[in-house]
């Protein structure tokens, strides 16, 4: 039954029963568990960096990263980095959507509480196409409910069924809320927001989803 | 202390103890592995900060050769 | 107390010694070749081998712009992921999808040395490194296209694959030449190497400098050796992989493919850069589509 599993993201380890979210372990998603989750410490334990700007007709200066902006920050990185290491965990395409729609709306709250225009504005674009992006995911997830009756990744490996053009919709979904290849225009300008390992936690985030998408969608 | 040393005392003794501890325990022979992997760059730096020389800095965060 | 795990230690050590010093040798050869191609004597094969040995003693310190400990945890963090790389691929042959996760990780590492220490420079190097990440990343519908052919991701039943039905390559010629950018995209001086251009002084590695320098060159030696293995596991196989001797053959003539190129191409600028990066894993998505409704 579990072929599909083990043949993709390697030896299958036992799955946790915890409700109506079975959180399934494997080689793949116990390194990136514990990979997230590691980044997410080392967030927690970094000081942001001041970042040195060139002015002109003048000594450089440090852009300082208030203690309130911080704490918020902080939260938000940390939040991000807990709901990307129980996606990597998670059995069910319906929690995947909701963790990836959160971890969207944490890294729009990353870099909203810094004061520069440009973030934000870059912070606002994501976070429309984060919004308009969530249709075709959940719409992905509801679809392969609606046609096979189960959620479950575990269930769904053993089966061979057609699901093209709702893993097509789901990836579509997954590709503008990790904003990759034609959304990251949208993206880019975050990055250059000072607090390094907040902004870290943006990229790790949705590098590490890219992963598993493409796992559970070889999967199922 | 300057921070450099003490970044590097705790490398060390994160890697040591993450050493004894893959030594020791585990059973399975791809957690001794990765362990290795994760805990020998702690050594490394560890050890490579005891050999490098005294910093000739005068104040925190001013290089010597930078004019001001 | 016996220390059954001492042996696993030493091996694992071993292995990744020999890893560093096989990646820093081709590294070495690399820019020899790429100097001789462009007229010059170029330095010493073994100079990679020399230089990050004498990075490791010389005297650092903390910028004052810099984030710690992130900022030197990042140097750290750098070999630990091409360790386990070189590890889970080389020694426990696991998924291919978990090689392709510590590559990401490699994305995260250059921007988090940039990001870290404040400096502009690394700033820009680190914000280059997320472009084309957005660029490389979809080069992973290869996987896609691989797993269509072979049933399974795990590289052992794709070198086991390989011995039955021969090389994939002249299976899937797009597939390999997709995966060969996204090795050419990690040798340095290459066409799309933006992150690490001259016009940034030495982009993310900027204020790395001394004993984390050194831990990044130690970790981009393992890197070299890890990706020319995997390329050559999973695109030709079992007839190369199987042998030391005939691996390391391999690797050279990979090595010398890659530096002719990157010393006849000038350094495309970012935008160029992720655009044809873009075009080709879209082109790699166009291949996997049609692979899936053709069956």
């Amino acid at each position: 039954m579990f072929l599909n599993i083990t043949s993709v993201a390697g030896k299958f380890y036992g799955y946790i029963p915890f409700g109506d979210i079975v959180l399934y372990v494997t080689e793949f998603s116990a390194i990136s568990f514990v990979i997230a989750l590691f980044f997410t410490l080392v967030v927690y334990f970094t000081k942001p960096e001041k970042q040195l700007e060139s002015q002109i007709g003048g000594f450089d200066r440090l852009n300082y990263v208030s203690l309130e902006e911080l704490k918020i920050r902080r939260l938000m990185a940390i939040l991000c980095g807990i709901c990307t290491a129980f996606a990597m965990l998670t059995g069910d395409l319906f929690n995947y959507a909701l963790f990836l729609a959160v971890i969207g709306i944490a890294n729009i709250g990353i870099v909203s509480a810094v004061k520069k225009e440009w973030v934000l504005n870059a912070a606002y674009y994501y976070g429309i196409i984060a919004m308009i992006s969530t249709l075709p995911l959940f719409g992905g997830a509801a679809l392969i409910l609606a046609k096979t009756g189960t959620l479950s990744i575990l269930e769904l490996a053993g089966k061979h069924q057609d699901l093209l053009f709702q893993k097509m919709l789901y990836a579509a979904g997954m590709v503008g809320e990790t904003g990759v290849a034609p959304f990251y225009a949208a993206k880019a300008e975050m990055f250059r927001a000072p607090g390094a390992p907040y902004i870290l936690m943006i990229h790790l985030s949705s590098l590490l989803i890219v992963i598993r998408t493409a796992e559970i969608l070889l999967t199922i | 202390m300057t921070p450099e040393r003490k970044s590097g005392m705790l490398a060390l003794i994160i890697g040591i103890l993450g050493f004894l501890y893959i030594l020791i325990f585990p059973k399975s022979v791809l957690v001794v592995y990765l362990g290795t992997a994760l805990f020998t760059p702690f050594i490394l730096y560890g050890i490579g900060i005891m050999f490098i020389p005294k910093t000739r800095r005068r104040k925190e965060g001013l290089l010597p050769f930078r004019g001001w | 107390m016996e220390l059954y795990n001492l042996k696993y230690v030493i091996d694992a050590l071993a292995y990744s010694l020999y890893a560093f010093l096989v990646g820093g040798l081709l590294l070495g050869l690399h820019r020899k070749i790429v100097a001789r191609i462009q007229g010059r004597p170029g330095p010493p094969i073994l100079q990679y081998i020399l230089h990050t040995l004498k990075f490791y003693f010389k005297e650092i310190s903390f910028p004052i712009t810099a984030g710690n400990p992130l900022y030197f945890l990042i140097a750290l963090i750098s070999i630990t992921v091409w360790m386990s790389a070189l590890y889970l691929g080389v020694v426990f042959n696991t998924s291919l999808l978990i090689l392709m996760g510590l590559y990401v990780l490699q994305k995260i590492v250059e921007h988090g040395c940039g990001l870290s220490s404040g400096s502009p420079y690394g700033k820009l190097g680190g914000v280059r490194s997320v472009f084309s990440a957005a660029a490389e990343v979809p080069l992973f519908t290869v996987i896609g296209i691989i797993y269509l052919l072979t049933k399974s991701l795990i590289i052992e039943d794709i070198i086991r694959y390989q011995e039955i039905h021969g090389p994939i390559i002249f299976q899937l010629p797009f597939a390999a030449f997709a995966f060969f950018v996204l090795l050419l995209s990690k040798a340095p001086n290459s066409p799309f190497a933006i992150v690490k251009d001259k016009s940034i002084v030495s982009g993310y590695l900027t204020e790395h400098f001394g004993i984390l320098e050194s831990l990044i060159m130690i970790a981009d030696g393992i890197a070299w050796f890890v990706l020319l293995w995997i390329f050559l596991a999973v695109f030709i196989g079992p007839l190369v992989v199987s042998d030391p001797l005939m691996t390391l053959l391999g690797m050279v003539v990979l090595t010398s493919l890659i530096s002719l190129i990157c010393a006849l191409t000038p350094l495309l600028t970012p935008n160029h850069s992720v655009m044809i990066q873009i075009l080709i894993s879209a082109l790699a998505l166009l291949d996997l589509l049609l692979r899936i409704v053709m069956g």
